[in-house]
């Protein structure tokens, strides 16, 4: 579990005097296990936040416990080699072969050489690269999203309870992005990492955050799940940055399966389970039926979407 | 990412053949009696007199007057770049690029001719000229390379943990690599030059020919010593394209 | 947010120099705190043979100290009297280089020489990096930086009041003035010849093969390979095939091409200017943006109107740089065609070299060092100026 405690980090221009805080006064439990994403418009400190957890930045005040330790207590050298950081630029080494990259912090830790080959090979498996045809090129060879998988392998290298990402699928295209995501999701589902993701983007919060802590000008505007934040915004800042089709965007981030419900499905009109609800809704529309037959990846009947749980969900 | 590797951009078999063409002439040259014949009709009609030493005597000399002054260079450059580019030093930096840069601009024989007062005739100005001559392009491609090195490559580094030593040894020298061998393949082809010129201080080597056939009036003497100090300096540029590959 | 410019420390306002000019002043004050104990001048009792050193008075010496440690630690307390204090320290060190010589000189016979030795140099050194680290700190008040350049002013009254005279590089040139004019109008006057000759040859040349793939690569290569050769070692090669022109057609002879003096040597600076001058302009009109290109073609320009009213005025200030490097490159190549009999400032150089004459040396050294400093400034300045004018190519 990873706790801020009154955060603060100030800068003070020398000249004038004038002091600007980045992030003041931020309290924030991080739950083990789980993504919570910290969203905000550029400027908002959401970065500087995360790069104060593995001590990129040093706090100018307030404390972050990680399990209940203040990581003021270790050298941050030691402290970064628990936990994985995957960056926007994705930051892999130019001159290591994907293997030697994955195998970064292992190898700082001292661990034996074949040991961590071997792990980083299935890494890479778990990642989505073949370990044949990808364990020995280089960077340069890699497409934007290969990139940034192998950066995901290079952090969990070492194993670490907790995974800090800052806009790790920013610099992809929105095709590649996706896939990403989905297989990231996918990974975490396995792995139930303690995991802190920065993201300007209101839809990939929403869709890969078990929780989202909203910041602005350096302050909590509010946290919570993705669901409370659409449908109870606690401010006007946080209704107008969620926008007037926040509601349409969470349901974008649903599956029919996940709102599907036990019920007669003959007759009715068919989508696959992976759709998201509001595709659903727009077949809904178009065959003027008011329940869909969801099937699961067989091809079965999974259960029955109807009007009423979509207008419950949104 | 940004920083592109230049592997896989190996040149063909051909051009490092033709690479050892410089080298392979100058050995053919250093045959006993191969310059000398050719060139004595330039001396009326006699092989000129080398002053009693062999011809590849005083190439080795120059090479090791170039290279053991390449080594002081690399022994003081590497660190200079790396001391002055570490974080809280930009001014440091600035002067270090100031002063490289004047060194560049003064000519070669002035620096040598302003360490003759102090330090006497012989090798220990010459040498000083080689090593202050040399750092030019080391210390200025060091910087440069270090500081081309990607900012998010280092960010990553400090994320996964590297102290700021392995930082050093395991990301940025490697990627700067490159670039710092540029410069000093730069600094040895300058190095030829400025030890034939360090002959006229009485440091010996091939410039001694020039200076010799120069004083007598010998052409024969003059072209050996050109032919010879031309085909070094091309022969060691040749051979360092082979290890670093990219412009001068 | 840009924290590179924020620290973390709370301050009303700046009192000192940021850490890093700080750190450039500690050199400086060292260096100047060393050169007080080391040797000021050197007296013989004539221009060649050997002498003694002298120390500076035990006054001046505590004096020198005090400056020098003023420097680094004023430098943390009021950064805006350091202009002020490295150009007192480096106008300090040319009245010295005067007084000392001039004291050295007293009671002594006129063939006697005083000569500066390393403390004075050394202290000049440190000055100059106390006074470059005072335009580094960046002072918002124009006059306090004007003060820096407090030195020039000190240096052309001392020079032009004749104070400066017992030195003994001063007196060498005092012996020899006609000839050092001649010498330096030589010099001149090869580095121009042969820059014009490499302009006039390479910038055509450029314009041609910048359309030409191919032959640009074989003439780069050339230059190239040219520039690779050692300067002394060309101006040895070319000394055989000009003589041999020069025996075989006698009215070449007659218009001064020979194996020795001036032919072979604008031969030599010539092919050795031209790679810079080429690499650069095929550099610089191949860098003019093709969009701009476009635009003129759009307008209606021809060919040659895009070349002369686009291409070229765009091009022209990275070609500048290409002419600048030539030249400095220049004034070093001159400074050795004397061993071919062409004059020069080396001529003080090697007929100081060949006597051991080191007030004579210096006589070449120091001018040739100050000319190309004093080019390469020049034609830094022009560059500056072009690029104004046109905006960024």
């Amino acid at each position: 579990m990873i706790e801020l405690q009154h955060l603060e980090k100030k800068y003070v221009n020398e000249t004038s005097g004038e002091i600007f805080y980045a992030v003041k006064d931020l309290s924030l439990v991080f739950p083990d296990g789980k993504i919570t994403a910290l969203l905000g418009p550029s400027g908002c400190g959401k970065t500087t936040t995360l790069r104060m957890i593995n001590r990129l930045i040093e706090p100018t005040g307030g404390q972050i416990l990680l399990d209940g330790q203040d990581i003021m207590a270790q050298r941050p050298e030691d402290l970064r080699r628990q936990i994985g950081y995957v960056i926007q630029q994705i930051g892999l080494f130019p001159h290591l072969s994907v293997v030697q990259n994955v195998a970064t912090v292992p190898d700082l830790l001292g661990r034996p050489r074949a040991q961590t080959r071997e792990r980083a090979r299935e890494l890479l498996e778990l990642v989505g690269l073949e370990p044949g045809q990808f364990a020995d090129k280089h960077p340069h060879e890699l497409s934007g999203g290969q990139a940034q998988r192998v950066g995901v392998a290079r952090a969990l290298a070492a194993d670490p309870p907790v995974l800090l990402m800052d806009e790790p699928f920013g610099a992809l295209d929105p095709l590649a992005r996706d896939k990403l995501q989905e297989a990231f999701l996918d990974i975490q589902r396995r792995l139930q990492k303690t995991i802190v993701l920065v993201t300007h983007d209101i839809d990939e919060a929403l869709r890969l955050g078990d929780r989202v802590a909203l910041l602005t000008g350096g302050e909590l505007a509010q946290f919570g799940t993705p669901n409370d934040l659409v449908r109870h915004p606690e401010s006007e800042f946080v209704r107008q940055f969620l926008g007037e089709d926040a509601l349409l965007r969470q349901l974008a981030g649903l599956t029919a399966a996940q709102l599907a419900q036990p019920g007669d499905a003959t007759g009715l009109p068919q989508i696959s389970g992976t759709l998201n609800v509001r595709s659903a809704l727009s077949v809904m529309l178009g065959q003027r039926s008011d329940a869909l037959a969801v099937l699961d990846a067989h091809g079965q009947v999974q259960g029955v979407l109807t009007w009423q749980a979509l207008e419950e969900a949104g | 990412m940004t920083v592109a590797r230049a592997a896989g951009t190996r040149r063909p078999a051909s051009a490092r053949l033709l690479a050892l063409l410089w080298p392979a002439l100058l050995l053919i040259c250093l045959i006993p009696g191969v310059l000398s014949n050719l060139f004595a009709p330039l001396s009326a009609g006699i092989a000129p007199d080398t002053g009693g030493r062999p011809l590849w005597q005083l190439t080795l000399i120059h090479l090791q007057l170039v290279l053991g002054a390449e080594l002081i260079v690399l022994l003081i450059g590497v660190p200079l770049a790396v001391f002055v580019t570490r974080p809280g030093r930009a001014a440091l930096m600035r002067l270090t690029e100031t002063i490289t840069g004047l060194g560049q601009t003064v000519p070669t024989i002035a620096i040598l001719a302003l360490a003759v007062p102090t330090l006497g005739l012989g090798l220990p100005p010459t040498v000083l000229g080689l090593v202050l001559y040399g750092l030019v392009p080391v210390v200025s491609n060091g910087i440069a390379g270090l500081l081309a090195v990607d900012k998010g490559v280092l960010d990553a580094a400090r994320g996964v943990g590297m102290t700021s030593r392995q930082r050093l040894m395991r990301v940025e020298l490697p990627l700067s690599l490159p670039v710092l061998m540029a410069g000093i393949r730069t600094s040895t082809v300058y190095n030829v030059g400025t030890a034939t010129i360090g002959a006229a201080l009485g440091a010996g080597g091939l410039g001694s020919l020039i200076i010799n056939g120069l004083s007598q009036q010998n052409t024969g003497l003059v072209l050996i010593g050109a032919v010879l100090a031309g085909l070094l300096a091309l022969s060691l540029d040749a051979l360092l394209e082979l290890v670093a590959p990219g412009g001068r | 947010m840009t924290p590179s410019t924020l620290s973390p420390e709370v301050k009303p306002r700046r009192l000192a120099a940021q850490p890093d000019v700080q750190l450039i002043f500690w050199l400086g004050g060292m260096l100047m705190l060393v050169a007080c104990f080391l040797p000021w001048a050197l007296l013989r009792p004539n221009r060649l043979a050997a002498g003694v050193y002298q120390n500076l008075p035990v006054a001046w010496m505590v004096l020198g100290a005090v400056l020098a440690l003023a420097v680094p630690l004023s430098a943390r307390v009021l950064p805006r009297i350091m202009p002020l204090l490295g150009g007192t320290a480096l106008a300090l060190g040319f009245y010295l280089l005067g007084a000392r010589m001039t004291a050295a000189m007293l009671d002594q016979p006129e063939i006697a020489r005083a000569s500066a030795s390393s403390g004075l140099w050394v202290w000049l050194l440190g000055a100059g990096i106390a006074v470059y680290g005072a335009g580094q700190i960046g002072l918002p008040e124009r006059f306090w930086s004007w003060l820096a350049w407090l030195w020039l002013p000190v240096l052309i009254v001392l020079a032009l009041t004749g104070q400066l005279a017992a030195w003994s590089v001063l007196r060498e040139l005092d012996a020899q003035q006609a000839r050092f004019l001649q010498e330096v109008g030589q010099h001149l006057k090869l580095v121009l010849t042969g820059l014009g000759l490499a302009v006039l040859i390479g910038a055509p040349l450029a314009v041609w093969v910048s359309r030409r793939p191919r032959a640009a690569e074989a003439v780069l290569g050339f230059a190239n390979g040219i520039q690779t050769i050692p300067s002394l070692a060309l101006l040895g090669l070319l000394i055989a095939p000009l003589g041999a022109l020069a025996n075989a057609l006698p009215f070449l002879r007659q218009l001064g091409v020979s194996g020795i003096g001036t032919a072979p040597a604008l031969t030599a600076l010539t092919l050795y200017a031209l790679l810079p001058v080429l690499r650069n302009g095929l550099v610089a009109l191949r860098g003019v943006s093709p969009g701009a290109l476009d635009a003129a073609r759009g307008m209606g320009m021809t060919d040659n109107q895009r070349f002369w009213r686009v291409q070229l005025p765009l091009a022209l200030p990275v070609w500048l740089s290409g002419i600048r490097q030539a030249a400095v490159l220049l004034v070093g190549v001159a400074s050795i065609a004397q061993l071919i009999g062409a004059g020069g400032l080396g001529y003080f150089i090697f007929s100081g070299l060949q006597t051991a004459a080191s007030d004579l040396i210096l006589l070449g050294a120091i001018p040739a060092a100050l000319l190309a400093i004093g080019v390469d400034a020049l034609l830094r300045g022009l560059e500056v100026l072009l690029t104004r004018q046109w905006g960024r190519a």
